[in-house]
Parts: structure tokens; sequence; C-alpha cells
């Protein structure tokens, strides 16, 4: 997101859903944050996400991930701000939603 | 390694290679299907010094996918098992064995070159973290684990890469720290925990990409064999979709150490 930019429009593949998704995000909306509010729109469209991630992760409590694909794929921890990422986040750039493995 | 038992494996790395692998002492938290994988390849490759934790029993329903275990060893502790197994298989390799949870191995367990996870407890992935991160040394870890459809290995070295909790939020590291209180006081939770579907053909390739990994990092030929260092690698049979991808470190991350560690460095 460039510095003058308060906000940006970015793309969220969301398996679960089947769709992509345009969110809005602020300058010091988190991942956790976005996570959250795909949850919710998933949930008003009778789409249960941590459902999908348990049977998709095998485990009552499941831990999921938002991918960055512009930067070669990159797993973004929960608490980065899109305002802080590097490179800066592009309108429309593409992100997706995932859950991490945990059995072994 | 002179002997011709090794030749196809010299010839690959060289001797000098193979002699950075023989030298070299990993540990493999988890005696599992990952963790037999894991440790049959390491054998046959050539590393001789292996410790394996786990302290789980052989049941039937692990046959389906462990390679070291047989119906008649059902019952048995999986690193008692899987040591005569892997001593059968490369006869100079030496196993120590501990039949516990990571948490209450001895301290000499982490004084390994990399520590290949092979779990399917985050408990014990958070405590292998913390380990690692207040060690004197920078120790990379191999973590593997399997989805439905997919294997995924990571290739860390905490406090220096992303830890092993990086990506993890303070809701999810609180319900695992729940889940490990329930799992030790409460039975019934124990008995009714669902099963989750698992079969040998995934859980060889998760095992096949974390030994890949753990030989990478012995094999000491960062041209040839660059390691996945700060990376996740995941191959999904669905579309046989194998991807890489970066993990970054969190600078508010969960476990206090990493944290400081970057304060630090920054």
């Amino acid at each position: 997101m460039a510095e003058e930019q308060k906000f940006a429009e970015v793309l969220i593949d969301v398996e679960p859903a089947n769709k992509t998704f345009r969110v809005r995000v602020e300058q010091e909306t988190t991942v956790a944050d976005l996570v959250k509010a795909i949850m919710e729109r998933c949930e008003a469209d009778g789409v249960n996400v941590e459902r999908w991630a348990r049977d998709r992760v095998g485990r009552e409590h499941v831990s999921l991930v938002l991918m960055r694909k512009a930067v070669g794929n990159a797993a973004l921890p929960p608490t980065t701000e899109f305002g802080r990422m590097t490179p800066v986040v592009e309108p429309e750039e593409r992100f997706s939603l995932d859950a991490t493995a945990i059995v072994g | 390694m002179s002997d011709e038992r090794h030749d196809r494996t010299r010839r690959f790395f060289g001797a000098r290679g193979l002699a950075r692998i023989g030298r070299a002492r990993v540990l493999v938290i988890g005696a599992g299907a990952i963790g037999n994988e894991v440790a049959k390849n390491l054998a046959l490759v050539g590393v001789r010094r292996l410790t394996l934790v786990d302290p789980d029993t052989v049941e039937l329903s692990n046959l389906n996918r462990c390679i070291f275990f047989r119906e008649s060893d059902v019952g048995r502790k999986k690193v008692h098992v899987a040591r005569r197994a892997l001593r059968t298989a490369a006869p100079s390799v030496e196993v120590a064995v501990h039949a516990r949870p990571i948490q209450d191995a001895p301290d000499e367990v982490w004084e390994a070159d990399v520590v290949a996870l092979c779990v399917d407890s985050e408990f014990a992935r958070y405590y292998t973290n913390a380990r690692l991160l207040g060690g004197r040394r920078r120790v990379p870890v191999v973590n593997g684990a399997m989805g439905r459809t997919w294997a995924e290995v990571s290739v860390l070295v905490p406090g220096q890469t992303a830890c092993l909790v990086c990506l993890w939020s303070d809701d999810y590291l609180r319900g695992v720290l729940g889940e490990q209180v329930r799992l030790k006081c409460d039975q019934f939770f124990q008995e009714t925990r669902v099963k989750f579907p698992a079969i040998s053909l995934l859980t060889s390739v998760a095992g096949a990409l974390a030994s890949i990994e753990v030989v990478k990092l012995l094999a000491g030929m960062p041209d040839e064999l660059p390691p996945a260092l700060g990376q996740g690698i995941r191959y999904d049979v669905r579309r046989h979709e194998c991807s890489v991808h970066s993990v970054l470190p969190n600078p508010q991350c969960v476990d206090a150490v990493c944290r400081k560690r970057r304060e630090v460095s920054v």
C-alpha cells in the first residue's frame, strides 16, 4: 500500500466458499482482522470456514493462515498490518486463506 | 563409511558430503508414521547417530502406515520397535531412544545438529520451539505434517528465521495449551478425540520431504542442495501441486523469546 493511501481493496481466494472475496483493508488492518472478516462473510453465505479447516487438517483446533501470493507465496503472521507489508500492497493484490497441517 | 553399502550414496553426495552426514546427530521427535519414514530414510542415507523420542505404544490402527510396526509389536513402545527395525536396516546406526514425551526427555537429546519434528501434538511443537529458542546454538528444525490431501514440511531455525509458532495467534496458543491440559486430565476427552484419516501414501511423502530437507542441512552442499531455510513446502495429491512458500517472522510472536530476539536483532 503506498504511503499516501489510506486503504486498498485486495482479493482473497477462499477455497471453502469456492470464490474470491474483494475486501477493503486499512493501513492498520491486521491479517487476523481480515481472516475474521472473511470468516464472518463466509458464515453469512452459509459456509463454515472453521469446519472446513478442521476437516482439512484433522484437528478440532485449527490455525488459519493468510498467504500473500504476489511475493512468491508468503505465509503471513496474524499480527501483520497491511500498511506495514513489504513490498507495499498493490490494489487488487491477491491473497488466499489456508489452514496449516498439524498431524504427524 | 567405506563399505559398499554406501557406495551409491557416496556417488550422490561425494565422500565429504557423506562424511558430514555420517558425523551428524539427528533428533527425531515422534516415532509415528512420519517419524518411521524419516528415521528409515536417515539411517539408509548414512546418518549414524539418531535419537528417537515418543511416549506412545504401537496400536493396531498404526499398522496401515508405519513401515517398522508389525501386529506382534502391538503394545510395545514405538521407539523400541523402531530401534530394532533400524538396526536391521542399517546396522551401523546408533539409536538412542526415550519412551516419553519430548518435554520429559533428558537435556542431552537437544545436543543435535538437526531436529526432525514428526508429531501430531501442537504442544510438542510449542515446547520444541521454546527449547530451540532457549538453546546456546541455533539448531534447524524440519517440521513434517500432513493435511487430509497434502504433505507439508517447513524448515526453520528458531531465533534466526521465523520460529515454529510465528504464525500462531494468541487465541490459537490458548487453545493449544487448553487442549494439553485436557489431554493430561480428561480421560473422556482423550478417548473421544476424533481420529483423523491417515494413509501411508501421504505419510511416506511427508516423511520423504522432511528427510530430504534434513539431509540437505547435514550434507553442507548449499549450491547443489540448498536447504529450504525459512520456507514451507507443500505437496497436494489432488492435482499433484507442489508449492513453496516463505514463512515470515513475526515481530509480535506468541513466544516471548522469539519476540525478544527479534527486538535485539532490529
